[in-house]
Parts: structure tokens; C-alpha cells; sequence
């Protein structure tokens, strides 16, 4: 069975996914040059693990979810830093595994899929009014 | 209601909305890896089911649902069917989502829906028109 506001669900589940996905691209951004964590070591980056979300047995679409944020286990990026509190015995810093220009990137992916299920919000939105319309009639 | 118009509108507006909820659920898995992308047709069956003429409108007996009916007999009996388009892959993680086609079918969803909408709202006034006597 159809419910009416299941495309704005959807729509709405995929918002917040990305928007996770948002946060996390600041929060790596925001760490790219941090090199002392509670866990110890430098800054890891982190990322969504997206999966589809089906419900039910007739596997009715529920949109998507974040099943779980992984750490990526990249090498940290080693630079040259001898007066560097953090040095290593050869006088090398681990900075976090962050990639400044593929957080750039991701950010962009991330912004159009958001913009494109802010559409479907308002196509669900219009096509829901018109029919509410024909009750008018 | 025995109105042909009517019916094939009540069938196609079920199966927009239906494929509206596969785009939906489509664009909404974008960035989900390995995701099969869902596609809803109805179009062909309704088509068919329309321009059939009187003299083929004799359907063959079926006496158990096991039996196999010779295509949709009535505009009514038809359901918009749902399947998931596996292997075609438009990304190297396995996504089969192309975003730029989703975007024209829901556009173009969204425009026949409100079409479809107002033609309803057209035939109901029609209706009343009949039924206040042209007055």
C-alpha cells in the first residue's frame, strides 16, 4: 500500500544522510592539521558508509541511511618537522590522512545530491497539491 | 463508474505516483554503493489496453488463477510493475543511479501528474455539468 508522504520521507532520509555526510567533510577539514587525538596518534579522516533502508515484505522504499562512519585507514601523511612537539625519532610529524582536495570534491557530490532531493520535496509537494486540487473540483 | 476516461486516469496518476516514489527512492540512494536503481512501467499495458478494439475484448476462460490471461481485459485490472535494473553501472562503486536521468523522469512525472490532475478535475466538472442539467 501507498502512503502519501512516502516520497517525502525518502527525499527526507537522503537529506539527512547527506548532511551527516556534510559534517563529517568539516569535521575532517576542520582536523587536517591535528595531531593529537584521545585514541592517540594523528587525526583519522571519517567517512558515511551509506546503505539503501527497505521495509517490510514487500521491501517498501524507505529512502537511505548512514549504517555506520568508518575511520579510513590511509597511511598518515608524514612531513619533515623536527621542532615539532609530535616528531617522530627521525624528526617526522604524522598529520591526519585528510586530503584537502578530496574533501573539496566530496563536499560538491554531497551539495548536489542535496540539492537534487530538495527537488524531489518540491516536486512531492506539487504533484500532492494538484491532487488535492481535483477535491476542490 | 464505467468511464473509460476516468479509469485510464485513476491508472496512470496510481502509476506516476508509484514511479515517483521509485525516482524518489533512486535519487535518495545516489551515493550508495552497489545500489540497483528501481524502474516502474505501466505505460505500454495502459496503451495497449486502451486501443483495444470491441471485437478484441473477448478474453480467454481462466476457471484458476494459475491460468494465463491474454493481456490486460480491463483498464482497471492494471497494476504498474516495479523491477530493479541490475548490472548497469554508471559508476565505478556499482551505483546505477544516473542523476541527470532521474531528474527529467521526475520532472516529467511531475508534469503529466498535474496534467492528468486537471483533466480529472475537467470530467468532474463535466459531471456536474450533466448532472445540474446544463444549467
Amino acid at each position: 500500500m501507498m502512503r502519501l508522504f512516502d516520497s517525502l520521507e525518502i527525499a527526507g532520509s537522503s537529506l539527512t544522510a547527506h548532511r551527516l555526510w556534510m559534517d563529517l567533510i568539516s569535521q575532517n577539514l576542520a582536523n587536517v592539521n591535528t595531531t593529537r587525538t584521545p585514541e592517540g596518534g594523528p587525526y583519522k579522516r571519517r567517512a558515511p558508509i551509506f546503505a539503501e533502508r527497505l521495509q517490510g515484505i514487500n521491501n517498501d522504499f524507505k529512502g537511505v541511511g548512514v549504517e555506520r562512519i568508518e575511520a579510513d585507514d590511509l597511511p598518515p601523511r608524514m612531513v619533515y618537522q623536527p621542532e615539532h612537539p609530535d616528531a617522530d625519532a627521525q624528526g617526522y610529524v604524522a598529520y591526519p590522512n585528510v586530503n584537502v582536495v578530496r574533501e573539496m570534491t566530496d563536499m560538491m557530490v554531497a551539495t548536489r545530491a542535496y540539492e537534487a532531493n530538495l527537488m524531489v520535496v518540491e516536486s512531492a509537494k506539487e504533484i500532492w497539491g494538484s491532487a488535492i486540487d481535483v477535491l476542490r473540483s | 463508474m464505467d468511464d473509460m476516461t476516468w479509469n485510464a486516469l485513476v491508472v496512470g496518476m496510481n502509476g506516476l505516483s508509484k514511479r515517483f516514489k521509485a525516482v524518489a527512492q533512486n535519487i535518495a540512494n545516489v551515493n550508495t554503493p552497489g545500489y540497483a536503481r528501481s524502474e516502474v512501467t505501466f505505460e505500454n499495458e495502459l496503451r495497449e489496453a486502451l486501443n483495444m478494439k470491441d471485437d478484441e475484448k473477448l478474453a480467454l476462460m481462466t476457471t484458476d488463477d494459475a491460468h494465463i490471461s491474454n493481456v490486460p481485459r480491463d483498464v482497471t485490472s492494471i497494476t504498474p510493475k516495479e523491477h530493479r535494473v541490475v548490472g548497469e553501472l554508471t559508476r565505478w562503486d556499482g551505483n546505477g543511479v544516473d542523476l541527470d536521468i532521474e531528474m527529467s523522469k521526475l520532472a516529467q512525472a511531475r508534469m503529466t501528474y498535474t496534467a492528468l490532475a486537471s483533466l480529472m478535475s475537467k470530467r468532474i466538472e463535466s459531471y456536474k455539468l450533466a448532472i445540474g442539467g446544463g444549467r
